[in-house]
């Protein structure tokens, strides 16, 4: 077999039940994980009592390591399927940052499910890579459908190898999907892209095909090429553009936000959106400054006046609450952490 | 031995709920946990027993929502911690809770180990967001 794809313009109504097949398939996967989580915890909770009980014997707490380490086994196995489930077209603007190494963990045991048992897959995706400005979803999605193309031309090989390697360019990174399968054809391979692709054997995929993968990366600024393996298959490398602040060629210097904030419950809310949107927190005593201060908004003002007007650049005020009247004159922004889409916004601009 | 501390559940796993309270049962300071079974009443009960934490699922029987929920108990009970305790580990709906007031976030998806670290850092004082491993 050649190393091809069927490839077929879609009409209209085609690509509305592909759609609703792709919907319909988002939420079956999203509930199944949900049921999952609902009947691991209780597993978990009850091998913790077990556990305490002091009259084990060796065996027995072998036993309870071995269960606990299969039920988080189908734990890590609801966490790689949501990202299956989530709509990679309609990803929330404040969670388009993904660490590679922490998705990759994740999405493993799914891409490892959706291969025969004797095929190989091999992972190389570093804890150094920078963030990448692309839906965690929409990568998994596209990747399980690469990993998919590929499973299906190494079928008719005895020891079929499958490579994931994310790789480090200046301004983006690169993730390789290559296989040992039937020989690289470059005409095929290029025109699979130029419409939605279907293979003889549908039963298999997320529903998105090479060209959907490729649109839905370039919406993203990303890209997927292709080009010969090493071994003879297919080379299918994603482009990943990188997330704010890691462009640098040291890459991992997000800009840093100093968090100045009494509640609780939203310096967690301010991280968590810190974190979706690849900045780092900047502590007091730490090297350097912070970019950005987010504040209080009734300490405002005594942060402002405090700011060191001969300094190279000066740090970003974010007030949290509504604007008084007396700071009209500030550049300082002001935000309500009820206001999500504002916060978020204000951040990113950061 | 210093003040104990209550949970009330509102959750319609009931396996996960005795589960739950039975890992608890080996906190020495656990003083209790309630179930609710009538999720219509969930303020009111909450404004009665006061306990030290309200454990809130997102998905509940009858259409109810579960972060209608929260915003009925922060408004009645501002004192309130209320942990949502879900299967939805989306960073979005986390930050949507916390922004209406919820002072934990965990997912079902986390180990035992760090579902009951994350009930004692909102037990003291602080908030806490635990999606996946």
């Amino acid at each position: 077999m050649s190393h091809t794809v069927d490839s077929a313009s879609l009409d209209g109504s085609a690509d509305d039940s592909h759609l609703q097949r792709m919907a319909t398939i988002g939420t079956l996967v999203l509930g199944m994980g949900h049921e999952l989580r609902n009947l691991v915890m209780p597993i978990l909770l009850r091998l913790d009592v077990l556990s305490a009980a002091s009259d084990l014997s060796v065996a027995a707490r072998e036993d309870i390591a071995r269960i606990r380490d299969g039920v988080t086994g189908i734990q890590r196995l609801a966490a790689g399927l949501r990202w299956l489930g989530s709509d990679p077209m309609e990803q929330r603007s404040e969670a388009r940052i993904t660490v590679l190494h922490d998705w990759f963990r994740d999405v493993h045991p799914v891409l490892k499910d959706a291969l025969p048992t004797h095929a190989m897959l091999q992972g190389m995706v570093p804890a150094s890579l920078p963030q990448v400005a692309v839906p965690a979803g929409a990568l998994a999605q596209v990747t399980i459908t690469l990993v998919l193309h590929a499973r299906r031309f190494t079928e008719s090989i005895a020891e079929p190898r499958i490579t994931l390697v994310c790789r480090r360019e200046p301004e983006r990174v690169c993730l390789d999907v290559a296989d040992n399968g039937s020989p690289f054809d470059e005409v095929a391979e290029h025109r699979s892209f130029e419409s939605v692709a279907t293979w003889p054997a549908p039963w298999y995929g997320t529903g998105l095909g090479l060209a959907a993968s490729r649109a839905l990366m370039r919406r993203y600024g990303g890209d997927v090429t292709v080009s010969s393996a090493r071994d003879g298959g297919a080379r299918f490398t994603v482009h990943l553009p990188l997330a704010q602040g890691q462009s640098t060629t040291s890459g991992h210097e997000g800009r840093r936000v100093h968090l100045v904030v009494g509640d609780p419950r939203q310096r967690t809310l301010l991280r968590l959106l810190l974190t979706q949107r690849g900045l780092s927190e900047w502590q007091a005593g730490e090297d350097g400054s912070a970019d950005v201060i987010v504040c209080d908004g009734d300490t405002v003002a005594s942060l402002a006046g405090r700011r060191d007007p001969g300094a190279s650049r000066l740090p970003r005020i974010i007030a949290l609450g509504r604007a008084a009247v007396s700071d009209s004159q500030t550049d300082v922004c002001w935000a309500g952490t009820d206001d999500l889409p504002r916060l978020a916004a204000l951040l990113a601009d950061a | 031995m210093s003040a104990t501390f209550s949970v009330m559940c509102i959750e319609d796993n009931a396996a996960l709920v005795d589960s739950l309270e039975r890992r608890l049962q080996m906190e020495p300071d656990f003083g209790g946990l309630h179930r609710v079974r009538d999720f219509t009443t969930v303020t009111t009960e909450a404004e009665a027993r006061r306990p030290s934490l309200i454990l809130l699922d997102l998905s509940l029987p009858g259409g109810l929502d579960g972060l209608t929920l929260l915003d009925d108990l922060v408004q009645h009970i501002p004192d309130a911690k209320v942990v949502i305790f879900t299967g939805n580990p989306s960073p979005s709906v986390a930050a949507t809770a916390m922004a209406r007031g919820a002072w934990g976030y965990v997912s079902k998806g986390v180990s035992s180990a760090r579902l009951v670290a994350a009930l004692r850092v909102a037990l003291g004082g602080d908030a806490i967001v635990e999606l996946e491993e």
